[in-house]
């Protein structure tokens, strides 16, 4: 069995007196990611306590980049189905 | 004709002279060749590794194979064939004991014929022969079975006379110069009938045999000449004279044989071969006089002791251990027609496809017929009115008479499919071939490829290049379109052998499933699953035997996929475990170590 996911890296953390949160995200590997997204304490504990699935996080927080995400995965699946036909 | 008085002794010493061949002389000369080889393989060796050979064989425009320096001045390499049976002769003739050995034999055998004719007799016959009989012959049998050994060892026919030529000059038995000229003495006779003393003989065996051998030898077969003139042998007289068919070896041995079948038994033919014949015979454990001969040998030769022969030669109907075997199921009639290529215990499966594959055939067979007749029926009924309202027949247009009736003629109808299947029907064309013996090709027989064959045989002999161009061409397009439908037809039975055969009856059907939740778009190209599991986009390698239960439709992709998550999930938990394992074990070892 091979892989050929996209890395995607979805954090959340506080500011100093822990009463803002933020989740921050990082696609493909890239160093500087993507820009960060204020969010409720309640969620950001939900998601530490992985009562939320990572992908339904990005999907809410960065629709963006996973519709990216999305198309390349998609376009990769029928590259590779092309080139089993030949 | 005079009768054989003592055939039986003859016999057992023609039994002890091959045995005593056999036994001793043959090794003798295989231990020659032996130890020719390897020096003659040392010598190789070194010259490979010595400063010239290195230099010869790295050199790729000096380079000799053959190693034509080392043949022309080695020392073991140069030998020749010649060097050989010199090689042989020295180290029988350093051998006291064979040359005492055979001193013995031939004084039994003079003493046999003695017994035959009478000493006067005997006496007359070795003058004319100019040496003593006895040993002429133990010589010249020696001779011969030494010639023959080498020619069944392969050595080529031709050199079999150059060898004889070669021993003959340089005798065989060794034996100095100075001795070869001089005759047998009367005192040596008569110590050869007397009873054997081996003080006596043993001094001048050697040299006595080898005379005797080598005054035969090197008169050749002109010795025999005066011999045979003298029993008045017509027959031996054609041998010598070259009349008889057979290369001069062979002519001298039967030269010497029918001679001393004259001479000393009376008979024109050859008594030899009988007394060969009795000897193969003779149980010679058993045999006194055999046995009484042996005993005065120096080298004994091997007596087999028929007591303790090979069982599967003494008792070859019955078998030593009895064994049951196990009951053959094709013996059964049901299963006469199942080919020896199934596997056993796959008869019933084979029978039972055959059978549907039968079915189905008759089947396809059926439904155009059905067809025909229905459309048929059909058209009668729609011309029935037609017939009523005279209507305008179609016209049979000849279009393709010609076309078709050429290429009937020709054997290249249907050349199209041939000619695009080139690289097939050459590539099969072995198979089509085997197939003519094997049965196997069925289209193919002397009926349909005599036309060819005969358009290229005429056209091997017609004079003309542009017919004889055409004929060749002609006929040999013929052919191969010939094999090319044959092969193409193989081709279309397997095609839909595979068809009618259901998948379901070569793999094990696994029912349909609901596809897992965790996976998604699964998609199944050539050997490779591509599938989404866990939100991770994947591929998945699949070996050939799953791939051909997914074609076949006895595997259904959504079976197919679970099957392979439950198999990772299972292999994720084992390496999981292994993890923990290691784990708790590195824990361990660390507290100990404190």
């Amino acid at each position: 069995m091979q892989s050929f996911d996209i890395p995607r890296l979805v954090s959340v953390y506080p500011d100093r007196a822990e009463t803002r949160w933020w989740t921050k995200a990082w696609f493909n590997n890239r160093e500087d990611g993507e820009e960060s997204v204020e969010i409720t304490r309640q969620l950001a504990i939900l998601f530490i306590h992985d009562q939320i699935e990572k992908d339904a996080w990005l999907e809410e927080y960065y629709p963006k980049q996973m519709a990216i995400y999305h198309q390349a995965i998609e376009q990769t699946r029928e590259q590779l189905l092309n080139q089993l036909n030949v | 004709m005079s009768q054989i008085k003592n055939q039986k002794q003859f016999a057992e010493l023609e039994y002890c002279i091959l045995h005593y061949f056999d036994g001793k002389i043959s090794p003798v000369m295989n231990q020659v060749k032996a130890d020719l080889n390897s020096k003659q393989t040392k010598e190789l060796a070194d010259y490979l590794k010595s400063p010239r050979g290195v230099l010869a064989s790295s050199n790729p425009y000096c380079f000799d194979p053959t190693f034509g320096n080392l043949k022309a001045t080695g020392e073991w390499n140069s030998k020749t064939t010649e060097d050989y049976i010199k090689m042989c002769n020295t180290k029988i003739q350093n051998s006291k004991t064979v040359q005492n050995d055979l001193a013995v034999i031939a004084e039994e055998w003079r003493s046999a014929v003695v017994k035959q004719i009478g000493r006067a007799k005997y006496d007359t016959l070795s003058a004319k022969l100019g040496c003593d009989l006895a040993y002429a012959y133990i010589g010249s049998r020696m001779e011969d079975l030494m010639v023959n050994k080498l020619v069944k060892d392969n050595m080529p026919k031709s050199s079999a006379e150059y060898i004889m030529r070669k021993a003959a000059q340089n005798s065989i038995w060794g034996l100095s110069n100075e001795l070869m000229k001089s005759p047998l003495t009367r005192e040596i006779e008569e110590r050869g009938e007397k009873a054997y003393n081996p003080s006596k003989v043993e001094k001048g065996a050697g040299k006595v045999l080898g005379s005797a051998v080598d005054a035969v030898s090197l008169g050749g077969a002109g010795s025999w000449k005066a011999f045979a003139s003298f029993v008045g042998s017509d027959l031996a007289i054609n041998y010598i004279a070259g009349k008889v068919a057979g290369n001069s070896q062979q002519r001298k041995e039967m030269a010497m044989e029918v001679c001393i079948s004259k001479g000393v038994f009376g008979s024109n033919a050859n008594v030899f071969s009988g007394f060969r014949g009795q000897a193969n015979k003779i149980n010679a454990s058993q045999d006194a006089y055999i046995n009484n001969v042996n005993s005065k040998l120096k080298n004994k030769f091997y007596v087999p002791n028929p007591k303790y022969s090979f069982m599967a030669l003494t008792k070859p109907t019955i078998p030593a251990f009895q064994f049951t075997l196990p009951t053959n199921k094709r013996d059964d009639p049901k299963y006469k027609n199942v080919p020896m290529i199934v596997a056993p215990g796959k008869e019933d499966q084979y029978l039972a496809d055959k059978a549907k594959y039968d079915a189905a055939q008759k089947k396809a067979a059926e439904k155009p017929k059905a067809e025909t007749t229905e459309t048929a029926k059909q058209t009668e009924t729609e011309e029935k009115p037609a017939e009523q309202t005279p209507t305008e027949q179609p016209l049979q247009t000849n279009s393709h008479g010609w076309m078709d009736m050429l290429a009937n003629a020709t054997g290249l109808n249907g050349f199209g499919d041939t000619f695009s299947n080139m690289g097939y029907t050459l590539a099969m064309l072995p198979d089509v071939l085997v197939g003519l013996f094997t049965g196997k090709t069925k289209s193919i027989n002397i009926g349909n490829t005599m036309i060819p064959m005969a358009a290229i045989m005429t056209g091997l002999f017609v004079k003309n290049p542009i017919l004889k161009t055409l004929l060749i061409v002609m006929g040999g397009a013929n052919l191969v379109n010939k094999v090319g439908h044959e092969a193409l037809d193989w081709q279309k039975q397997d095609n839909e052998s595979l068809k009618s055969s259901s998948g379901a009856a070569r793999y094990k059907a696994y029912p349909d499933e609901p596809l897992n939740g965790r996976i998604s778009n699964p998609v199944l190209k050539g050997n490779c699953l591509v599938a989404t599991i866990d939100n991770i986009p994947c591929t998945i390698q699949l070996t050939d035997n799953v791939v051909g239960a997914y074609q076949s439709g006895a595997l259904p992709l959504n079976t197919l996929a679970n099957a392979v998550l439950s198999k990772n999930d299972q292999m994720q938990q084992i390496a999981g475990q292994n993890y923990r394992e290691q784990e708790t074990e590195t824990v361990q070892r660390t507290r100990g170590i404190q």
